[in-house]
């Protein structure tokens, strides 16, 4: 990603900064994630057990 | 019957060793070959390289990769490719790998794509330098992943897989504004997916984007920015081509 939504929301004031927080917003959410149905956070990932049939 | 897991936009950097590891350990139950959409790093540094070799090296699958834009950032993809390569990452860039999975070949096509937007709403060749300059890049990277992928067709693999950072399609950006769809990806990638066929096309970027699309020519396209697929690594079960028949000795 280009951080474009980013740039948008603060035009110009500290874009990478932002882009970084918002990774880390971002594995910080995949670290709490509970995980669902076919879904796991990349912490405690133990595998896909349903992989899309093509 | 092949399991491909594939996975973009990780964005490692140091301090984040770790996280990605035991869930990559498990590929070995779930799939046969592991395929990183860019994105790998932040800034695009070797040491953020560092960190992702340090999460795929020894891998019980092969990992075949391409760089995104993150990874350009500090401007020095080639000592990024070459971190990742000394930890047995196959990096392509208008490439091709052959992998012997399981009793047939998997062909892997690789480029990093970039924007120039899609049918009706496209940069075009036209104008300033710089604008040239960007369509030019756009078309010299679809052009490489035509020749890849073309070199795969004439090789006769069982399956054809086109890997990407850009999107090729906008289906798969829905969720995204689309006032940036130009920069997220372009029509000249599937243009050079759909003139030579493949079974799957796989990309990231678009972070805000939704995992399903098509091309035009009806080949699947999966958009598995991890922020998307919303776990490590999404898996897409693909049924190779038989092996052509073999002449009688």
């Amino acid at each position: 990603m280009n951080g474009m939504e980013h740039k948008r929301q603060e035009p110009g004031i500290g874009r990478e900064e932002q882009v970084r927080e918002t990774r880390e917003e971002d594995h910080e959410h995949h670290e709490h994630h509970e995980g669902h149905e076919g879904h796991e956070d990349h912490e405690n990932h133990e595998g896909e057990e349903h992989g899309e049939r093509m | 019957m092949i399991r491909v897991a594939a996975v973009g936009d990780i964005h490692l950097a140091p301090g984040a060793e770790g996280t990605l590891r035991p869930a990559f350990e498990t590929l070995g139950d779930h799939a046969d070959l592991l395929l990183l959409a860019g994105d790998l790093t932040r800034h695009g540094t070797p040491q953020e390289a560092a960190v992702v070799a340090g999460e795929v090296a020894g891998l019980p699958v092969p990992v075949v990769a391409v760089l995104g834009n993150h990874d350009h950032h500090a401007d020095r993809p080639q000592e990024v490719t070459a971190v990742l390569a000394a930890a047995g990452v196959t990096v392509l860039e208008g490439q091709a790998v052959v992998l012997d999975l399981d009793g047939t070949t998997v062909g892997v096509a690789g480029a990093k794509g970039f924007g120039g937007g899609y049918a009706g709403r496209c940069g075009s060749d036209f104008g300033e330098p710089e604008m040239k300059a960007f369509m030019r890049h756009s078309r010299t990277c679809a052009d490489g992943l035509r020749r890849a992928l073309g070199d795969l067709a004439q090789a006769g693999t069982g399956l054809r897989i086109a890997l990407t950072h850009y999107s090729p399609v906008p289906d798969t950006l829905a969720g995204e504004p689309p006032e940036i769809h130009p920069f997220l990806g372009s029509y000249l990638l599937a243009e050079a997916i759909d003139e030579v066929g493949a079974d799957l096309a796989v990309h990231g970027h678009a972070h805000l984007g939704t995992e399903h699309g098509i091309t035009a020519g009806g080949v699947r396209v999966r958009n598995v920015a991890m922020p998307v697929i919303d776990r490590a690594y999404a898996v897409y079960h693909l049924t190779p081509r038989p092996r052509p028949e073999e002449p009688p000795p």
